[in-house]
């Protein structure tokens, strides 16, 4: 795609980043986003966190068919294409698939440490192919790539992160991406009703936060790269939940409350950097200025095999330009 | 990480979910089905039945006329809701448009359709200085020989009343909308059992009623125009009654869209429903049940003693400016139920239920333009919502802006013209979206067969959302050409004017979009093109 008026000629300090969150084990989403680093002419690819999946469908062997359950639908399989076709489809929405019998699943079912080993076998399987490819078609186009986990990955992730040949896990970070920009990056986030891996009160939230500003040496041009949104902004909205976990809605309307960090705000107000970048609510897609701060939440539909993303021109000292894109 | 199952009964478990956030997010059926509910109005949608459909097509079958009608809203409501399922975010319509189609066809589509959303959210509100309140106020100034009362009813329906009424409801809407969201929806919340509560009452009043009651309180209530001299009076003026089913299936293909416009809007807020297929499709498909259902039981309780015949020649003779015709839901109800407390339900009902539809007009054509704001056709100051009450205070002032020119329209012509009007100009942007979504298991194949639920289901071996897609198309098609058919449910003799207008406001979105395209490349070094472009997988 041709940019016109494109500013970034060598040392003009002009940079464009691309950068998702959010991809939830869908490798639709993953390979899309690769894809779009190219296409866009990104020279840095920033992802920022929650990259395994949620949920293992159990494929049923059964005589001469396999069936399972996608988002409710029952899938009867009669061939082995049939069969890979479907696997495909799973691994594409980003759940995991477990060939088994009935029996099989039921004692999985009964057994919660052997289901928690499956996940972190599946989850980290995937993670592994889906960073060694990113390394294959990344680093021939010379575009880094900067990852680090989310409150939904699993500490189980981070060795995975670690022993990438080609990404870098930059989880409590600062690093150079030029002699401009400086990348703060953190995957922990506030508590969720749900209490996730990196779920943390708030008080650890301000001196993780703390500790990362301290080490920033260009405020002006530093970039925020934050797994959690900042409280109280168009791009922290989610669904307010009962006790129960279940939606608040009146006259048929979801009640929306805010579900960022206010350590995350209170950080981006008082170190005003350049950009902001974050994830973790998937419905709340969007932008938002603070002082002269860009925050930018680019939304997530992984189930559907979306790809959703930002792509930001920098200048050294200025967001030149932005967008949200999906594919 | 806690590990959690889901099954079903002894049967194999189907899904093994880990314990991770945002799994619980659903929209209930119900909860749509009450918004549907609430976005087709049991007000306006009232006033239509009982006037517009019988008024304009003496003769027809007004329960077949409902029927038909439902059931080709329900096709239409099958494609938005595969539309929205296919693009589950803001802006359904439009977002699948631009990425099926072009941008180029869908942003200008999308822009008519808000501008003239903001139009007819006018002219809803201008029904309350003209439907609205003089039901009330002429009941009881019969009923308490209170002259003022009948005085205010006759300023409140005047072109100085309609200004003057429409905008201090378009002004009541706008700072409405500047409360917490959590507020506007608990308004709607109140309007949507205020509404529900009037037609209680309407119901137990025709329920209640007889020919004799009706006739004499009629006799009482309008002087001018006695029971039994409102056929003859009609008829004398030019009404010619077609009892044949042509008029009244060609009643039913045309009028479905003013009864029950408003169940597929919850598309436009695909982003915020989870299980997108099941809950709009249900929630549209609910909420035309309901309303045909309530509509109907007045229908068939009302006619039980006043024939069909009478409703049409109190219509016509409205529509053709006779100052003693009253052919709405309320005054019928007024006249056989002469209860103070009644009169105030039902006038606080609707008047409350019409500013609510306003609301909800307000509310979706705000979130399209998020989703234009959020492809950056227009500056991001439009999608703004204000920090401590989240409400999109910019939209819905551009929003006011146009209602208040749909209620200076409705004054120099009618609240019943500009919404003919927005039938035509509603079905013709729905081209392109209807469109998109006929072609869309072509054009993005891979994208539809990820797509859950009714959106990757076949007829006969071709995709539904072609195949009632097309049925859907040829609905929106009959509706566009309907007013150059038949000129008194359009644009009588404002054709020509009509039509420019249409032309000049998409020359404009087209304008817009080119501008909006220059000025980011030139001035950010971004192509808003890239974002409609497909990514194909690495």
């Amino acid at each position: 795609m041709p940019f016109l008026k494109r500013s970034d000629k060598a040392g003009s300090g002009f940079v464009r980043i691309i950068q998702a969150a959010d991809f939830h084990g869908s490798t639709a989403a993953w390979r899309k986003f690769m894809a779009a680093a190219k296409q866009h002419s990104a020279q840095h690819a920033i992802v920022s966190g929650d990259l395994t999946g949620k949920a293992i469908v159990p494929i049923i062997r059964s005589n001469a068919h396999h069936e399972g359950y996608l988002f409710g639908n029952k899938v009867v399989t009669e061939t082995d294409a049939e069969l890979a076709a479907f696997r495909q489809r799973i691994e594409n929405v980003g759940f995991y698939d477990y060939l088994c019998d009935a029996d099989e699943a039921r004692a999985l079912e009964a057994d919660p440490d052997r289901l928690h080993q499956l996940f972190v076998e599946k989850m980290n399987r995937r993670l592994e192919r889906w960073l060694e490819f990113a390394g294959e078609y990344l680093q021939p186009l010379g575009i880094p790539l900067w990852v680090i986990p989310g409150n939904d990955d699993d500490h189980s992730v981070d060795p995975i992160l670690n022993a990438a040949q080609y990404a870098r896990n930059v989880d409590h970070q600062v690093v150079e991406l030029d002699d401009h920009h400086e990348l703060v990056s953190m995957g922990d986030t506030s508590m969720t009703p749900w209490e996730c891996p990196r779920d943390y009160p708030e008080e650890h939230m301000v001196v993780a936060v703390r500790d990362l500003v301290e080490q920033i040496r260009n405020p002006a041009g530093a970039i925020f790269n934050f797994h959690c949104p900042p409280f109280n902004t168009k791009i922290d909205q989610a669904p307010a939940l009962t006790p129960d976990l279940e939606i608040v809605h009146e006259a048929g309307q979801v009640m929306m409350t805010s579900a960022g960090s206010p350590a995350i705000r209170r950080a981006v107000q008082e170190v005003q950097p350049l950009l902001s970048l974050h994830g973790h609510i998937h419905e709340a897609r969007g932008v938002q200025k603070l002082g002269r701060t860009v925050a930018l939440n680019p939304g997530s539909e992984y189930a559907e095999g979306v790809m959703k993303a930002a792509i930001v021109n920098l200048e050294p000292t200025r967001v030149k330009g932005y967008m949200l894109i999906s594919g | 990480m806690t590990a959690t199952t889901a099954s079903a009964g002894g049967a194999a478990p189907r899904l093994f979910v880990r314990k991770t956030s945002g799994l619980i997010r659903t929209i209930g059926v119900g909860g749509a089905l009450v918004f549907g509910v609430h976005c087709i109005s049991l007000s306006s949608s009232g006033i239509l039945t009982f006037y517009s459909v019988p008024g304009l097509w003496p003769g027809a079958n007004i329960l077949v006329v409902l029927t038909l009608a439902a059931i080709l809203c329900a096709m239409h409501a099958y494609t938005f809701s595969q539309i929205g399922a296919a693009a589950p975010r803001a802006g359904a319509d439009y977002t699948l448009a631009s990425r099926t189609l072009s941008p180029w066809l869908a942003f200008p589509a999308s822009f008519a359709l808000v501008l003239f959303s903001g139009l007819v959210a006018g002219s809803l509100i201008a029904w309350i200085p003209t439907v609205a309140l003089p039901a009330l106020l002429t009941a009881s100034g019969v009923l308490y020989n209170a002259e003022w009362a009948t005085s205010l009813a006759e300023f409140s329906r005047s072109q100085a009343g309609i200004l003057v009424f429409g905008t201090a409801g378009v002004l009541v809407t706008l700072v409405s909308l500047f409360f917490p969201t959590r507020t506007v929806v608990r308004m709607m919340g109140i309007g949507f059992i205020l509404g529900l509560a009037a037609w209680a009452v309407i119901l137990f009043a025709f329920g209640t009623g007889s020919e004799q009651s009706f006739a004499s309180g009629w006799n009482q209530s309008v002087p001018g125009l006695p029971f039994d001299q409102v056929i003859p009076q009609a008829e004398s003026a030019g009404m010619v009654l077609d009892t044949s089913f042509g008029n009244t299936a060609i009643a039913g293909l045309i009028m479905g869209f003013w009864i029950f416009y408003g169940y597929y809007i919850p598309t436009f807020f695909a982003g915020e429903v989870k299980e997108a297929p099941r809950t709009l499709l249900w929630g549209a498909w609910g909420s035309l049940a309901v309303t045909w259902a309530i509509f109907a039981g007045g229908v068939l309780l009302f006619t039980r003693f006043v024939p069909q015949d009478w409703m049409a020649a109190q219509g016509y003779l409205f529509i053709n400016g006779d100052p003693n015709a009253n052919p709405f839901v309320t005054f019928y109800a007024s006249v056989l139920q002469p209860n103070v407390i009644f009169f105030v339900l039902m006038a606080v009902g609707f008047i409350y239920t019409l500013i609510n539809l306003a609301q909800t007009y307000f509310f979706y054509a705000s979130r399209i333009m998020f989703a234009w704001a959020f492809d950056r056709i227009v500056p991001e100051w439009v999608a703004d919502v204000h920090p401590e009450t989240g409400s999109p205070r910019n939209a819905v002032v551009v929003i006011a802006v146009l209602a208040e020119l749909g209620v200076i329209a409705s004054a120099f012509y009618s609240a019943l013209f500009v919404q003919l009007n927005f039938v035509f100009y509603a079905a013709i942007t729905m081209i392109v979206p209807i469109t998109a979504a006929i072609v869309y298991p072509y054009v993005r194949r891979h994208l539809w067969e990820q797509g859950a639920g009714h959106v990757k289901s076949m007829i006969f071996g071709v995709p539904s959302m072609t195949v009632v897609g097309i049925g859907t198309l040829s609905f929106i098609l009959l509706l566009v050409v309907s007013p150059f058919i038949w000129p008194a449910v359009g644009f009588g003799e404002q054709q020509g004017p009509a039509l420019l207008i249409f032309g000049a406001i998409v020359v404009l979105g087209l304008a817009i979009f080119a501008v909006a395209r220059w000025y980011r490349q030139r001035e950010e070094g971004i192509d808003i093109m890239a974002t409609f472009v497909e990514v194909p997988p690495a």
